[in-house]
């Protein structure tokens, strides 16, 4: 595989912030004008970034069809991991493109500071193109340290956010932020506890939520809360043994917008099914690992900031890889 | 864990709520059965989860179905924000008052302002500053005024 970074847009901020994810990561940043000299490029040598403009529909529709003629949109050269879109609009509006197979990374673009928002992602992709699964460790590797919690029960989980929560109090962490972090925790913890192991049997359960010990699930299973901070961003991570995530599932999920369309909770299910737009829409990057069968890794990545109202703006993305 | 405390003034079923909302929160068992008129008081609601927002709406769309008049006043950021991420959230209940976040400019320490809604319509968007609690220095409105607001324009 070839250490490029190849950008498809002619955009200033996307140049200055693939210039950065490329200085952090380590790869030669190649611009290239069309979808055809990008195709090309994945043909020849599947490189290990390819970042791409998909602020309209126009644009992703044509790279998404050069790919799909040139190449086939499951071949072996398209991997989605290594794919990532810059958007000007908001998840939950950027239709097709989140929908789409090849579709690894959606980045909001922040305009304002491509330069700081690019090293930021750059720790996220140089993790990733080591080509083997990574986590919230790779990422703060050398920078932070991490510290890993056990899960083996749900009646742990308000200790975990207890324990959470006092690390961040003892950080002078403002109230609203903190708050932020512990829901982002607390919903992750529900998804790794409630959703993976019913994703896993393929079937949701009818049982009550307090009732439900993940043991019932999986006697071997655990689950794993990993945080750094680094004096400038803070990453929690929960890793659950499942790895039953489901990118398409996902990317309908994050998306979801209750404020044009009434939230009907559904009675067949255990979780509410908003906790990870719930996420999303607070602020901060969402990062998820999947080793199907074996492993997820879900992770949050947040920079703390001087007002509430610039930790609601900052930088953010989903960011999906897979390792079949 | 969520506490409530419990009182009556007149017709109205005063509930204050405390603690956060999530999974093993019964509304049902904590509120009981739907009265004809509910205040209920949200000031010291720190967190709410989405499994918590799911058991929310259950309840006050229980309570809306029996024709309760539903009043949520003093409404925590964190309430707030749940009214603006789902538009279904108050389930037709009528907000009467909001904590709008403040911090110093000065020291960053961080204040609330608690406004009516009636109120806030008036001001629109030209929220007031405040004089810092600790400090000489002056407190602003701390989010991004659009959103935190956002419900009053639906
Ligand atoms: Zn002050």
């Amino acid at each position: 595989m070839n250490k490029s970074l190849v950008l498809l847009s002619d955009r200033k901020e996307d140049q200055i912030f693939a210039n950065s994810v490329a200085a952090v990561s380590d790869l030669n940043l190649v611009q290239v004008q069309t979808p055809q000299e990008a195709v090309k490029i994945m043909q020849d040598s599947p490189p290990k970034m390819v970042l791409v403009d998909g602020s309209s529909e126009a644009l992703f529709n044509t790279f998404h069809e050069t790919v799909s003629e040139s190449l086939g949109l499951y071949s072996e050269n398209v991997q989605p991991n290594h794919i990532h879109f810059l958007s000007d609009l908001p998840i939950s509006k950027a239709g097709l493109l989140v929908h789409s197979p090849i579709l690894g990374s959606f980045i909001k673009r922040d305009p304002e500071q491509p330069e700081e928002s690019g090293a930021h992602y750059g720790r996220i992709v140089n993790a990733a193109i080591q080509g083997k699964p990574f986590g919230l460790n790779e990422i703060f590797e050398g920078t932070a340290k991490v510290q890993k919690i056990e899960m083996r029960n749900i009646s742990q989980k308000s200790h975990i956010l207890e324990a959470v929560k006092i690390y961040l109090t003892a950080g002078k962490w403002p109230t609203r932020q903190r708050s932020t972090v512990l829901t982002a925790l607390d919903e992750l913890l529900i998804n790794a506890v409630y959703d993976a192991p019913q994703a896993a049997q393929g079937s949701q359960s009818q049982t009550s939520p307090t009732k439900i010990d993940i043991s019932q699930f999986e006697p071997e299973t655990n689950i794993a809360v990993t945080l750094a901070f680094d004096g400038t961003f803070f990453g929690v991570s929960v890793t659950d043994l499942y790895g039953s995530l489901d990118k398409a599932k996902l990317m309908r999920h994050i998306p979801k917008n209750h404020l044009k369309t009434e939230y009907k909770p559904k009675a067949n299910t255990l979780s509410a099914g908003i906790g990870l737009s719930m996420v999303y829409q607070t602020g901060g990057g969402l990062v998820f690992i999947c080793e199907p069968g074996v492993k997820t890794e879900a992770l949050v990545y947040y920079r703390r900031t001087d007002s509430f109202k610039d930790f609601r703006n900052q930088f953010r993305f989903v960011s999906t890889h897979f390792y079949f | 864990m969520l506490q409530v405390e419990k009182s009556q003034k007149g017709s109205i079923f005063l509930f204050k709520l405390s603690g956060n909302i999530e999974e093993n929160t019964k509304l049902d068992e904590a509120l009981g059965e739907p009265k004809p008129q509910m205040e209920i008081h949200l000031k010291d609601i720190s967190r709410i989860n989405s499994i918590g927002v799911k058991g929310w709406i259950k309840y006050f769309q229980n309570c809306q179905a029996k024709g309760t008049k539903i009043t949520f006043t003093e409404c925590s950021t964190a309430i707030v924000e749940q009214i603006n991420l789902i538009s279904n959230f108050t389930c037709g209940g009528a907000i009467e008052s909001i904590y709008l976040p403040y911090s110093c400019g000065k020291c960053r320490t961080e204040q609330l302002c608690l406004l009516k809604v009636e109120d806030l319509k008036k001001l629109g968007m030209n929220l007031p500053t405040l004089k810092c609690s600790k400090c000489t220095g002056t407190a602003e409105f701390d989010d991004i005024p659009e959103d935190y607001l956002a419900f009053l324009s639906r």
